[in-house]
């Protein structure tokens, strides 16, 4: 009987049985083996034998499957790396838990520094990561296996964005024209990535039918590779109904060397600054603003927030020193950044003007001229004005929050050393945790020796509620203290005895347990990763 | 003799004692549970963990409870577990305290009474016989329902019986359960997962509502059938094979056994871990069944006998009966492989067994044997087929096979380039351990579609890496 014929055969069965006998009976034809067996028995109802009939057609079908010719897939290339042990594999495996520690970068870093294999146990849970740091992370360590199976699965295509090629601009295009709204801003940064101008005018073409969150979200994709070539674009935005909208474009254009409103705020600026040289008790710069905002400023998106909490006029100077690249200033008033931080100190709006400072070392991430200058001087005034017990003034608080976004992590770590050798009475006062989180991991040896010193100092002589407060940062040590310390760090700790059994004494030690089962973690992954390294170099024992 | 739920409803002192019995059937509550020919025993936990024993000879029962109900809560629930999960109880020898409480019970004959000792006592044949008889009635009894239940079914015709609930499945299942047929109970559950599962699920409802009813045609022509085939239709149905069947028709198999694959599924408020072993020389493949609640580990491999290996080549009554203890040995796990004997149910598949005789550990070897080609895998389905219907799955190890794709569909494929379908299983890990590096895979062929296990793969400097692929579905 051909395949064809059972397919029939079947098809009318399954279809008696959907009906149900007792609307239509399926006359025994014969045509199957079975079939002679069953006209047979005379004893069988009708149910019994289409049922009979079934199940021995069903035997027949699984007994006569047939394999089907397939093709063959090409195999991954080799990896190239160093294989890696189980041991490291469990240890690479508990970083991947949502309950771990932020431990992933630091072993990524490992094993790319030591030439090791990514693990092909872990790659599917590698692949499967949603989060885009850690995406860009693992990209730097998954090798060609990774590759070739991110290729079969598309919510691992992302391991091959970077590869794309040329070939993909129509795709993207299309994307852009016919995805849905996620999709279209995926496709869009790809091809501005890839064609600046090409996704300008593709974005020019169909923006002004967009509402204002999306229009945003779309002009928000320029941010990468913006050059002057976007200002005409840009500008047609600056009177927008949204108002994020007008933020936005007012920010990119603030961004952009060479731009109208740049050369706008530098005019502004050498409007109303002026630096006093005569007389020693007011020199330094000062400020004298328009008595009302001026229509060009406002359209520029200057004074649109008033109701600031330190009033309209700190505000405003803000906004303008900000948006003002900080080249000009050095050209302008022909002075060093030390000497403008200086100056700015017996002022009454110079807690504004650092702040704004602050802020344009953060909104102009491309090349700042003597950036470092600038962030020592701010740095350094910043923490003289904590000393003098200024601390609740809210431009200085504001300004510690932007400059730590806008400092260099090596430049952070350096600020930190310096505050740490000196005393920790100003460090209880400002966020260090969140500070010690924006470090490069691992410190540097210095930043962990000084940390450690000032932390034994802290936890032997003290039992107050500093010691609570400082113990906050001991996950954040555990994480970064450089290997070099390790051993320093895994020394017993002594506690201030009048601290006795208290709850806050039982926290600290259970915090410092933790603490150090953290440094004993990453050291036995540094460990663990030599060994394999070394097994590798270690010459064949047959040679 | 095995309690049925109308007895046990029966004894129960009030409705009560019998609804708390109920809850105290959960199996996260039991441990130490076991069952010999005449006796059944284990530790109950209730505010502290009870000592239940019941004789099934002579039925007596005792329990180390406070309770002044007789009998009480833990007794009934030991007796429900049995009626209901005869299979999931494994065999044993009784213990010191339940032997010494049962031979108590034996000298305590009334005056009069020439019964010898137990370790002596004849077989009430008689007695036996007639148990047997009333089972086989019951059993008859749920097929005859079954069959009616098949009949409507199919009278009213299948269409819309997707959208019938749960239910309409548990029901059948659970009369069955009381007729004391659990393997057609568990046939019934599984046909609720078919409707609305596929395009073509009206055929595969179909399909297996016929196998269901050519079981039932052979149960009711047993007598007219070789005796394995009838003892294979009986474990089918839910009879259990008992000590003595076993010992009596159950075929030992000296070899060096490797645990190729395993897997653990739920089925009805258990844990159970499915173990594949295959015989290097015999070429055998043995199903390990363990079963486990809650949390509670499953059972470890059995202890590693002072015997050396070649002793257990042939089956001898003199260790035919040893039941070998579970506590603190190595766990069940896929890349072990160990001297021994298994000892085969009786039927025609002789797939699953029990360890008889566990001789040393030995390394996992770097080949073992397996098929060549995606054909003799299905011819070897085929004949298995022919001799067992009612067969769910094989297990097969297909040497040199890799994963591929066609027009979306996942296909295991062998050295010559044919491909069996994938399950619904992704291919992920597959394609992770390999590389698209050919890799012997062990595989359950089901008669459409295969789900690879495990597989090993040759690793740098002639070492071999076994990797386990499906833990838990």
């Amino acid at each position: 009987m051909s395949e064809w014929t059972a397919d029939i055969l079947d098809e009318r069965l399954v279809r008696a049985a959907l009906v149900g006998t007792g609307k239509q009976v399926l006359p025994l034809q014969g045509e199957h083996p079975v079939d002679q067996f069953l006209l047979q028995r005379v004893d069988l109802s009708p149910e019994q034998q289409l049922l009979l009939q079934a199940g021995s057609r069903g035997i027949y079908r699984l007994a006569g499957t047939c394999a089907q010719p397939v093709p063959a897939l090409p195999p991954a290339s080799p990896e190239s790396g160093i294989p890696v042990s189980p041991r490291l594999v469990t240890l690479l495996q508990g970083a991947f838990s949502p309950q771990s520690l932020p431990l992933l970068a630091e072993f990524l870093s490992i094993l790319q520094a030591q030439g090791l294999q990514f693990p092909a146990a872990l790659l599917p849970v590698a692949l499967d990561c949603q989060d885009r740091t850690r995406r860009s992370q693992l990209q730097q360590v998954l090798g060609n296996r990774a590759r070739w199976l991110a290729g079969f699965n598309p919510d691992w295509h992302w391991l091959l964005e970077q590869e794309e090629s040329p070939a993909d601009e129509p795709a993207w295009k299309q994307q852009f024209e016919e995805g849905a709204f996620s999709e279209r801003v995926s496709a869009l940064r790809k091809l501005r990535k890839r064609n600046a101008a090409a996704a300008r005018e593709l974005l020019q073409a169909t923006i002004t039918t967009e509402k204002g969150e999306q229009k945003r979200q779309l002009l928000e994709c320029l941010r990468e590779g913006l050059t002057i070539d976007d200002e005409p674009f840009l500008e047609s935005f600056q009177r927008d109904r949204a108002r994020k909208v007008r933020e936005l474009v007012g920010e990119l254009l603030s961004r952009m060397p060479g731009s109208r409103l740049s050369g706008r705020m530098c005019a502004r600026v050498a409007r109303c600054f002026h630096w006093d040289e005569e007389d020693s008790r007011s020199r330094g710069l000062h400020v004298t603003l328009p008595e009302k905002i001026p229509d060009d400023w406002e359209q520029d998106g200057l004074g649109a927030d008033t109701a600031m909490e330190s009033g309209s006029r700190s505000a405003l100077i803000r906004e303008l020193v900000g948006r003002t690249p900080l080249s000009f200033w050095l050209q302008h008033f022909q002075k060093s950044p030390a000497e403008f931080v200086a100056g700015t100190e017996l002022n009454a709006d110079g807690g504004a003007i650092r702040a704004g400072w602050a802020q344009a070392l953060k909104t102009f991430q491309a090349p700042v001229p003597r950036r470092e200058d600038w962030e020592t001087a701010l740095w350094t005034s910043g923490i003289r004005q904590m000393r003098r017990g200024n601390p609740e003034t809210p431009e200085l608080h504001t300004s510690f929050m932007t400059l730590v976004e806008s400092t260099s992590a090596r430049q952070l770590e350096i600020v930190l050393t310096e505050l740490l050798q000196q005393s920790i009475d100003v460090l209880l006062m400002l966020p260090v945790e969140d500070w010690l989180a924006r470090l490069t991991v691992p410190w540097s040896v210095e930043l962990s020796q000084e940390y450690l010193r000032i932390t034994r100092t802290l936890f032997r002589k003290q039992s107050d509620t500093a010691v609570m407060q400082w113990s906050a940062t001991l996950l954040r040590a555990a994480l970064g203290l450089s290997p070099e310390c390790f051993d320093a760090a895994l020394e017993p700790w002594s506690l201030n005895s009048s601290s006795g059994a208290s709850w806050a004494a039982s926290q600290v030690e259970a915090l410092l347990h933790r603490f150090g089962e953290v440094i004993r973690l990453r050291r036995e992954f540094r460990e663990e990763a030599c060994r394999c390294t070394a097994v590798l170099s270690e010459p064949s024992s047959d040679n | 003799m095995h309690p049925i739920l109308e007895q046990i409803t029966q004894l129960a002192p009030d409705e009560k004692s019998l609804a708390a019995a109920r809850q105290s059937m959960a199996p996260r509550l039991w441990t130490e549970c076991s069952l010999s020919e005449h006796a059944i025993w284990g530790e109950c936990q209730g505010s502290t963990t009870y000592e239940v024993m019941v004789d099934l000879q002579r039925f007596g029962y005792r329990c180390s409870c406070p309770s002044r109900k007789r009998p009480c809560r833990h007794v009934l629930a030991l007796l429900l577990k049995l009626a209901a999960h005869p299979d999931s109880i494994p065999l044993g020898l009784p213990p010191s305290e339940v032997q010494s409480w049962l031979d108590k019970r034996q000298q305590r004959k009334p005056p009069g009474d020439s019964l010898p000792s137990p370790a002596k006592a004849p077989v009430d044949e008689a007695g036996r016989a007639r148990r047997a008889a009333r089972r086989s009635d019951r059993v008859e009894q749920g097929i005859a329902q079954l069959q009616r239940w098949l009949e409507d079914l199919i009278r009213n015709g299948l269409a819309g019986v997707e959208l019938q609930g749960a239910r309409f499945w548990e029901e059948q299942a659970r009369r069955l359960v009381d007729a004391q047929a659990p393997g057609l109970a568990n046939r019934v559950r599984a046909l609720r997962e078919i409707p609305a599962s596929g395009p073509n699920w009206p055929q595969r409802l179909l399909f297996a509502l016929g196998r269901l009813e050519l079981l039932l045609e052979a149960y009711g022509r047993l007598a007219d059938l070789p005796d394995d085939l009838q003892s294979e239709i009986r474990q089918q149905c839910g009879w259990q094979i008992g000590q003595s069947e076993l010992d009596s028709h159950g075929d030992c198999v000296n070899d060096i056994w490797l645990v190729v694959a395993q897997r653990e599924e739920e089925e009805d408020r258990l844990r159970v871990q499915r173990n594949w072993l295959l015989g290097v020389n015999s070429v055998r493949v043995g199903l390990i069944l363990q079963f486990a609640s809650g949390t509670t580990p499953f059972p470890a491999l059995p202890a590693q006998s002072s015997r050396t290996p070649g002793e257990a080549q042939v089956s001898s009554p003199s260790h035919a009966g040893r039941i070998l203890t579970n506590s603190g040995m190595e766990a069940w796990r896929p890349g072990i492989a160990f001297h021994g004997t298994l000892q085969f149910y009786p039927g025609v598949a002789r797939l699953r067994a029990r360890v008889l005789e566990r001789g040393e550990s030995v390394p996992f070897p770097a080949e073992f044997p397996g098929q060549t080609s995606a054909g003799q895998i299905l011819d070897q389905f085929s004949d298995q087929l022919a001799v067992h219907p009612w067969l769910a799955g094989s297990v097969f190890i297909l040497q040199s096979a890799t994963i591929t794709e066609l027009r979306g569909k996942w296909f295991v494929r062998d050295e010559a380039g044919d491909g069996l379908p994938l399950s619904g299983q992704t291919p992920w890990r597959i394609l992770t351990e390999t590389g698209g590096q050919p890799a012997d895979m062990v595989l359950e062929w089901n008669g459409e579609s295969a789900d690879v296990l495990s597989l090993m793969q040759p690793g740098p400097e002639g070492q071999h890496r076994f990797r386990q692929i499906r833990g838990q579905s």
